[in-house]
């Protein structure tokens, strides 16, 4: 079910009363119900996919608590290699045959790829890890296994972050769980303003980008402007895709009572490449580096500069593969690990240059250029995210650079931005951006998202019926599915 | 608990004044009219014309409903580039009723033969064959169906108001033009009633806007010069995927021929024409372009031979001694193109020479100026 189709506007409502209708003791089975029901309402048959690995999980979790030394770190393998097994079956399988196939031609190996034609499970590596953060803390003594199966089941499969996040921690998430939550008319509120917010993002920035720029990247055009501004108007559709879902599932899940972490917080304001994935998807980027980098880089032997390198180009190109079985996602992450690795190199030469120029005094001026840098870097890595293969993005990029010398063509660039959605939702489009941007700005400087609270009543409903009359008067209500489900 | 609901609900009551100016749209655009009653208010005033801007039904229903009611031996069907086609083009014109928009996709063909009752009258089938129609893969199983009024109503309302509020704020229609076009006329739906443009009964459609455009060469150049830009852009793919499509199109068209031969239906089959420029373009592009103009129809040619049928192909409007300047759009041509289609065909074709009188069109054709048909 998707979190902008009717069936959630009626599905949720109906969740929301019957949870604080129905006796505490029955909360948690309201909610596994509804989180099945959610779930099966993309493809039925892989729930029993799902819930063969939170059985296995829940058992070897327990199993594992009661061993030490080798016994232990076997029950973990398995636990390990069961959900990315799962993983790497449904997502890797037809990736790692083809190429196998093609690396076969090149040296003539006679070799017939076997491919599977299966549907990758709704939000897989969304619950995938999820489970893996469960089995590691227990592992690793910073949790106790959960003891009863229905609690964990729902910890798995929460249905506001059932198929793209954000990757709870058991830590955060089974303790709420194992909680009575009584209804709170403030939190309530809070949480309806969120989703909001999140319907905002998704209806009418991300999905009316997409009606912009999925026909542009069907057939590219050739001039440099138009080019720059496809990357820029796609970073932006990605953010508020992205984040407007977790804004959606957060609210929701603030409205039952239950609190999920934070995702995102304004990444396009970064005056770095390592602050940006501090602000971006932060819920995959600590994951990855708590159980996948630390481990890789201070695990084991000695810790060098070179060892942290590789590390971190390794951790970068594996978050692109989770992205997708494609190179376009591996050159994505890739990108990041060298701009990390470029940034980290050559920190100390960017401190001295800072000192001799003085750009201390310019201080606004040197971070609205550190910023603008940011963006183009991310900006540029996100046309290897988006394009269907990587020779596609290599003309992309190197089309906008080499026709930059054919000018300007300001009228041009407009009429081919708003071929296919018309000049008034473009602006309107351009104009929610900015808002956005304010908003955000707002919210940081304030240090909360819901700064608005401390404002007068009128403006804050002013506010609201701003929110609900875009998107009611501007959302794009096809059936536009969020980029990050295929995750 | 129930105060927070209910103060959901007091903050949603203003929000619902939106939709006032789209309930109106509706009523007084006469959107909400089905199908069927389509049908029925044209049989009652034969001058009705319809075009819908916000009702979600295709012509599909339409057009089945209208060929259903009217039972005709003759029948256009394909793309937007058969709706040209008019009775008056016929010896019998209550013999002829124009399914065009109901057959966008070889799937959409099948459908619609398929829908003919077993006691159908109809004889011939004049199936145009878009270049759409062949190499694109359409999902209209969807369109076939007319949603019940209520579903209707809400797509409309609450779906596509924000269209309504852009055509209005475009200057494209206002309420009380709406509301006076609707007391005098029997048209139904907005286009119908603000623009003039619509489905005659007959299932023809009528151009009145680009009759009266005074800049239409001007508009149409435009939009051609448009279409050659957009081929000029190289693809990037190394294979193109609609070689694929079009195999599967090719094999469903030669079912949907035998399903007609076994039903006693002749099809003859055209391919419509191109304004030269947009046809030069695809040449010069080659590929899949070019192929559609070259080996496609020879495939064709030989495909509809098999079965004992005819095949033309216009797509150079030189073959039928066409003018170009009898486009309404880059790819539509006006319905005295479409005439002069006809006295081509028919003067090649055993199976129209008897439903179609030559002379009388030829006649029908001198006494025409400009580029569309008096009716």
């Amino acid at each position: 079910m998707l979190f902008n189709s009717l069936s959630f506007a009626v599905f949720f409502p109906t969740v929301f009363i019957a949870y604080y209708l129905v006796p505490s003791r029955f909360k948690n089975v309201l909610l596994l119900i509804a989180s099945c029901f959610f779930y099966m309402m993309f493809v039925p048959k892989y729930i029993l996919i799902l819930f063969a690995l939170i059985t296995a999980d829940f058992y070897l979790a327990q199993a594992l608590e009661k061993r030490e030394g080798l016994q232990r770190k076997l029950f973990l393998a398995v636990s390990v290699v069961a959900n990315l097994g799962t993983l790497i079956f449904f997502r890797y399988f037809n990736f790692l045959n083809e190429n196998i196939a093609l690396l076969a031609h090149v040296i003539h190996w006679n070799y017939s790829p076997l491919l599977l034609s299966i549907a990758l499970p709704l939000g897989l590596s969304f619950h995938v890890f999820q489970s893996l953060s469960y089995v590691i803390e227990v592992y690793r003594k910073k949790y106790v296994s959960e003891k009863n199966y229905l609690t964990y089941a729902l910890y798995v499969m929460f249905f506001p972050q059932l198929v793209a996040g954000p990757i709870e921690r058991p830590q955060h998430l089974l303790p709420q769980l194992n909680t009575v939550h009584t209804f709170d008319a403030s939190l309530a509120r809070r949480g309806l303003e969120r989703m909001l917010w999140g319907f905002f993002k998704k209806l009418v920035i991300a999905d009316q980008l997409a009606q912009i720029i999925n026909p542009l990247y069907a057939n590219l055009p050739q001039e440099s402007l138009t080019l720059i501004a496809i990357a820029i108007l796609f970073s932006y559709q990605l953010y508020c895709d992205f984040s407007g879902y977790s804004d959606i599932a957060i609210g929701s899940a603030m409205m039952l009572g239950y609190s999920l972490s934070e995702n995102f917080n304004r990444p396009y304001a970064s005056r770095s490449v390592g602050e940006f994935w501090r602000r971006w998807h932060m819920s995959l980027s600590n994951w990855l580096r708590d159980y996948l980098y630390y481990p890789l880089a201070l695990g084991f032997g000695k810790v060098s500069k070179g060892r942290l390198y590789i590390s971190l180009f390794v951790t970068f190109v594996l978050i692109g593969l989770w992205h997708g079985a494609n190179w376009t996602f591996a050159v994505f992450g890739a990108m990041q690990g060298i701009y990390l690795i470029v940034g980290s190199v050559t920190e100390k030469a960017r401190k001295k240059l800072h000192a001799v120029l003085r750009l201390e005094k310019v201080q606004t001026l040197h971070h609205f250029f550190q910023t603008l840098v940011v963006f183009c870097l991310i900006s540029l890595s996100f046309i290897f995210f988006r394009s269907e293969t990587v020779e596609k993005a290599w003309w992309f990029i190197t089309t906008m650079v080499s026709s930059f010398h054919s000018g300007f063509g300001v009228r041009a660039l407009l009429s081919t931005l708003t071929a296919h959605t018309g000049n008034i939702v473009f602006y309107i489009v351009i104009l929610s951006i900015i808002l956005m941007e304010v908003f955000q700005y707002m919210q940081e400087t304030k240090k909360t998202f819901y700064f608005l609270d401390a404002r007068p009543r009128a403006l804050r409903y002013g506010w609201y019926y701003l929110l609900a009359s875009f998107i009611l008067m501007f959302g794009y209500f096809g059936a536009q599915s969020f980029i990050y489900f295929q995750f | 608990m129930l105060l927070f609901l209910r103060k959901i609900i007091l903050f949603s009551l203003p929000l619902s004044l939106l939709f006032v100016f789209p309930a109106l749209v509706v009523y007084f655009g006469r959107e909400y009219v089905s199908a069927s009653d389509v049908v029925e208010i044209q049989k009652k005033f034969p001058k009705t014309l319809m075009s819908f801007a916000y009702n979600p039904t295709s012509f599909v229903p339409y057009k089945i409903a209208l060929v259903q009611d009217k039972n005709p031996t003759i029948v256009a069907l394909g793309t937007s580039r058969v709706f040209q086609i008019r009775k008056e083009f016929f010896i019998d014109p209550d013999s002829f009723a124009n399914a065009g928009g109901a057959g966008r996709s070889l799937d959409d063909i099948t459908y619609f033969v398929q829908q003919l009752p077993s006691d159908t009258k109809v004889k011939v089938i004049i199936l145009g064959l878009d270049n759409e129609t062949l190499f694109e893969k359409f999902e209209s199983k969807h369109f076939r169906v007319e949603e019940p009024f209520a579903v209707r109503s809400f797509d409309m309302i609450a779906l596509t108001s924000r269209r309504m509020y852009l055509d209005y704020l475009a200057h494209k229609f206002n309420l009380s033009q709406l509301r006076h076009a609707s007391a005098s006329t029997t048209n139904v739906g907005l286009v119908a009633l603000i623009n003039g443009d619509g489905f005659r009964p007959d299932g023809s459609y009528k151009y009145t806007q680009s009759e009266s455009n005074q800049r239409l060469q001007e508009d149409v150049q435009a939009d051609i010069q448009k279409t050659v830009k957009e081929l000029q852009v190289k693809s990037l793919q190394s294979e193109d995927p609609r070689y694929k499509e079009l195999a599967t199109n090719m094999q469903k068209l030669s079912v949907v021929l035998d399903m007609c031969k076994k039903r006693g239906i002749t099809v003859i089959g055209f391919t419509p024409p191109y304004p030269k420029a947009i046809y030069n373009s695809m040449i010069d592009k080659g590929g899949f372009e070019k192929d559609l103009l070259v080996t496609v129809p020879l495939q064709l040619q030989t495909l509809f031979s098999e079965h004992g049928d005819q095949f033309f192909d216009l797509s150079l409007v030189d073959t039928f001694k066409g003018n170009e300047h009898e486009f309404v759009d880059a790819v539509h041509g006006s319905d005295v193109m479409y005439l002069r289609m006809m006295i081509y065909m028919a003067s090649n074709s055993s199976t129209l020479k008897g439903l179609v009188d030559v002379e009388h069109l030829k006649k029908m054709l001198a006494n025409t100026q400009g580029a569309f048909l008096p009716f």
